[in-house]
């Protein structure tokens, strides 16, 4: 089932005399189960796409569809709500409200409009566990290492059930060991949830956590590696892509797979 | 140089509109006060009509200095919240090598400019208002007078020469400050720290802080007899207690908001009903970290609000004391006594008389029981017996005077200044009596009134109705007295400009014989010593223009007070949220993207502002009305109705600020 589907998508900037283009005739998709990795030099346009996903930003032209639904014609309280349904984030700097407790921060988008779940508290449990936080409930952000704090934000991306789950950057604040238990642990809930990712990042060694890599450059579809074998190997072609991408190369096609 | 001014001014484009529009109605107030005191022929022109206005520019002087510091305070401290917000690009600016001087000089500027537009504005405001608050000290005075724009040139001037120095004062502060704020690293927000942890000394101290403050609560609700009490024990003055109940309120109420609020609010956010609903959780943990963060300047709020409230509702109280007392005193234009009667006839023409009543009374001294130790156990004095059914009949003539009912043997005494006597927790009225030893009548005592028929400026002291039939077997002097409501007119008035300049009493023995009814009492026009007087003409128009005169006065000081206060405390809370709010922003921004929907943010925004608001303003309200319960006490009950309205009035502006305040804050 595709989940994610990007259809011709261009963002333009700023007004006639001053034109940015962020986006240009982008289009891809991502199938449900998948974990995708979003990757592309500074300025290729990976924020101004999660923003669009995310419905913060509108785009000029095409069309984006998100679990059956069109983004274009969301009214704002449509874009809530699909937020707070359909999408679960996690950021670079985790966002974590500092006064609630990880409990609380964890079960917030649930508690937005009435009414809340009956199984909230067993929601609640189940992804404690999963991300190995049932110790920290009762703890604030600020009680917390940085990698405890980045899974509780993705215990808060999962805990509404969404249809995708966007990550900004993830471990772009953690340290190597932080970053790395943190990408087993999305693996984890990637592989036992069936949850689909949607990763941007420019670090080759989390981007080999994903299934594929789609590479933009320039706001357009530049190509995407899709893993087949070893991380290892994964790792090496996501820096010959890489490699490709920043020495100016030539497009390849959409099914490189390594 | 002028560059930097002007992106600065663009910059904080809102804030500073804010700023300069909040200072420049404290200016047109000052202003208006001003010219009005230069006025020389406005007050030369009231004095036609009484002295006491002859008082009006030197009381309106001490206003005006008082609401010139104040102002003056006020603008040190939003100059504080609104540098410290620059803070952080300043230490920029310093970082990428601009001199401190050259940043300082630029803010120097930058504070002249804003107070010159506040001037400008404030002027303009203020010729506005001078009107309006003329007419409104005339028409508070009762003064039949109209008056225009006051035009002050010298006013302009002399405020212009204040606030130059004012404003440059503060620009050197700022200059001073900039070379203060470290460079080298970024400049780092206030940290925000845990929430509340409820340890056992936190407890401690929350109880204690409501103990002490529920305590003094009960303390000052029965402040006159607890006064008595410690008076009359050997504990020490009765003054001490007033000392003591409000030290302790403020140490009570400091300890509530830095112990017990947060503590509250910490046990509460466990609760489902918050933890379940993120409208409430986010606006209740924003409540307890303000608590944590702004608790002085929360404290700080409530004390002026409560200093606010407290100023408008004694003026107001004091205002109805005058007209009340008016009334309480003489209830009718004429109240006459035979004598009084005697020497005035001949120049009262029957075609001026709108309305004749004639009170027949006996005159009777009296003692009192009450409680053993409690106050006014064992008073002897004199009372005018009144018969039920003649009280009745002043009753349907003369407002305020409840209706009664007695049985045989009961009796209502009236008494001017009935504190003591009121029936509170601390102070059980039961079994009280009356005997009057003359002939040995003896009555239970059902209630106690400060309302007399007539006035109370007819009566030596007190007076005492009983049923008619206990009226008639008394065998007492009789003292009867005539009430006359009088028409308009120029010969009326003549008449009673010349009949309130004659001097004319009625004494009544005060020897302790007459008051243990061993001797007659007898009526006399001429003074001993020991003797109880009474003027034997009363008339109620001289005595009304000099009340409306100063009570008017005093409320109109009041009001001016009370408004720049409420003012300077809504404008604090204004630009707290704000700052607040900017600092939040990004918090904002969590939630947005989270999937909140934008009515639940700005429900959260609503109840945030309406909590930091509604705090001082409710809590300030309970202890204004508290000290006004007090004064009313020793005023005999004016009633509250004036106090009501200005209070009123006082929180519905505020509210409007608070409604400014949400506004700009989901704008932002």
């Amino acid at each position: 089932m595709r989940v994610v589907d990007v259809a011709h998508l261009t963002k333009i900037y700023g007004h006639r005399l001053n034109r940015v283009t962020a986006l240009n005739d982008l289009s891809f998709h991502i199938d449900a189960g998948e974990f995708v990795g979003i990757m592309g030099p500074s300025g290729a346009g990976k924020s101004t796409l999660l923003n669009t996903i995310a419905t913060i930003d509108t785009p000029t032209s095409g069309e984006v569809i998100v679990a059956g639904q069109s983004l274009s014609q969301f009214s704002e309280s449509e874009s809530a709500r699909y937020r707070r349904e359909q999408l679960g984030f996690i950021f670079q700097e985790f966002n974590l409200i500092p006064d609630l407790t990880v409990a609380d921060n964890i079960t917030l988008p649930l508690t937005f409009v009435p009414p809340v779940p009956d199984d909230l508290d067993t929601r609640l449990a189940r992804f404690a566990h999963l991300l190995g936080l049932e110790s920290m409930l009762t703890r604030y952000p600020e009680q917390l290492s940085l990698g405890q704090r980045q899974r509780v934000a993705a215990a808060r991306a999962m805990i509404s059930n969404p249809a995708l789950i966007l990550a900004d950057e993830p471990t772009g604040s953690l340290d190597s060991m932080a970053a790395t238990e943190l990408l087993q642990y999305l693996t984890k809930l990637n592989l036992e949830e069936d949850v689909t990712i949607m990763m941007v990042t420019h670090d080759a060694f989390t981007a080999s956590f994903c299934n594929r890599i789609i590479f933009i450059r320039d706001g357009s579809y530049f190509a995407e590696v899709t893993r087949r074998g070893p991380r290892q190997q994964f790792f090496d072609s996501i820096i010959d892509m890489e490699a490709t991408i920043n020495g100016g190369g030539k497009r390849r096609g959409p099914s490189d797979t390594f | 140089m002028g560059r930097l001014i002007r992106s600065d001014f663009h910059r904080y484009a809102t804030i500073n509109r804010l700023y300069v529009a909040m200072s420049a109605v404290m200016v047109a107030l000052l202003y208006a006060v001003l010219a009005l005191i230069e006025d020389d022929a406005l007050f030369a022109a009231a004095d036609r009509y009484t002295e006491v206005s002859a008082a009006a520019p030197s009381v309106l002087l001490v206003l005006l200095v008082v609401a010139l510091l104040f102002t003056i305070i006020f603008l040190l401290y939003m100059n504080t919240l609104l540098i410290e917000r620059r803070a952080r690009s300043i230490s920029v600016y310093r970082l990428l090598g601009m001199p401190a001087g050259r940043i300082g000089l630029t803010l120097f500027y930058e504070s002249l400019l804003l107070g010159a537009q506040t001037l400008v504005i404030g002027f303009a405001l203020g010729l506005l208002l001078s009107k309006f608050l003329a007419m409104m000290l005339l028409r508070l005075m009762a003064l039949p007078m109209t008056v225009g724009l006051l035009w002050q040139p010298h006013a302009m001037l002399e405020l212009v020469a204040v606030f130059t120095v004012v404003y440059a004062v503060i620009g050197v502060i700022n200059g001073i400050y900039v070379a203060h704020i470290p460079i080298g690293r970024r400049y780092q927000l206030p940290a925000q720290g845990l929430p509340t942890r409820v340890t056992g000394w936190r407890m401690v101290w929350a109880t204690v802080g409501w103990v002490l403050l529920i305590g003094s609560y009960l303390g000052a609700y029965n402040l006159v007899h607890l006064a008595y009490a410690v008076s009359q024990s050997r504990f020490g003055h009765g003054y001490v207690v007033l000392w003591a109940v409000l030290a302790v309120g403020l140490v009570g109420l400091y300890l509530v908001f830095r112990y017990s609020l947060p503590t509250l609010t910490s046990r509460l956010v466990r609760l489902p009903f918050f933890r379940h609903h993120a409208v409430r959780l986010l606006t209740l943990t924003n409540l307890n970290e303000r608590l944590q963060r702004n608790v002085h300047s929360l404290f700080l709020t409530t004390l002026l609000a409560t200093g606010t409230i407290t100023v408008l509702g004694s003026g107001a109280i004091f205002y109805q004391f005058g007209q009340a007392g008016v009334n309480q005193s003489i209830s009718m234009d004429l109240v006459a006594s035979p004598y009084g009667l005697k020497t005035t006839y001949h120049d009262l023409n029957p075609d001026w008389i709108k309305q004749t009543v004639v009170l027949p009374t006996k005159l009777a001294a009296g003692r009192l029981h009450t409680q053993h130790g409690q106050p006014g156990d064992g008073d002897e004095t004199f009372y005018n017996v009144i018969a039920l059914k003649d009280y009745q009949r002043i009753a349907k003539v003369q407002k305020g005077l409840a209706k009664l009912t007695l049985k045989p043997g009961q009796a209502v005494m009236a008494v001017y200044g009935r504190s003591l006597y009121q029936h509170t927790w601390l102070n059980q009225r039961r079994q009280w009596s009356i005997t009057l030893p003359r002939t040995g009548q003896k009555f239970q005592l059902q209630s106690v009134s400060n309302q007399f028929p007539l006035g109370v400026d007819g009566y030596f002291d007190r007076a005492l109705i009983v049923t008619d039939h206990d009226y008639q077997a008394l065998a007492a002097p009789r003292d009867p007295m005539t009430g006359y409501q009088l028409k308009s007119g120029k010969q009326v008035e003549a008449f009673v400009k010349k009949a309130a300049n004659a001097s004319r009493y009625d004494f009544l023995s005060g020897s302790s014989k007459a008051l243990t009814g061993e001797k007659s009492l007898q009526l006399s026009q001429t003074e001993h010593a020991g003797s109880y007087s009474r003027s034997a003409l009363r008339l109620k128009g001289p005595l009304l223009a000099q009340m409306n005169m100063l009570f008017g006065l005093g409320l109109f000081v009041v009001i001016l007070l009370g408004l720049i206060f409420m003012i300077a405390t809504a404008s604090i809370l204004l630009m707290k949220q704000l700052i607040i709010a900017f600092q939040e922003r990004q918090s904002r921004q969590i939630i947005r993207a989270l999937g909140m929907p934008t009515r639940a943010m700005h429900q959260i925004i609503n109840w945030q502002t309406t909590l930091i608001f509604g705090l001082p303003l409710v809590v300030g309200t309970f202890n204004a009305w508290l000290i006004i319960h007090f004064f009313s006490l020793y005023l005999d009950n004016p009633g509250y109705s004036l106090v009501v309205m200005i209070v009123l009035i006082y929180a519905l502006v505020y509210a409007g600020f608070g409604a400014l305040t949400a506004r700009l804050v989901r704008r932002s």
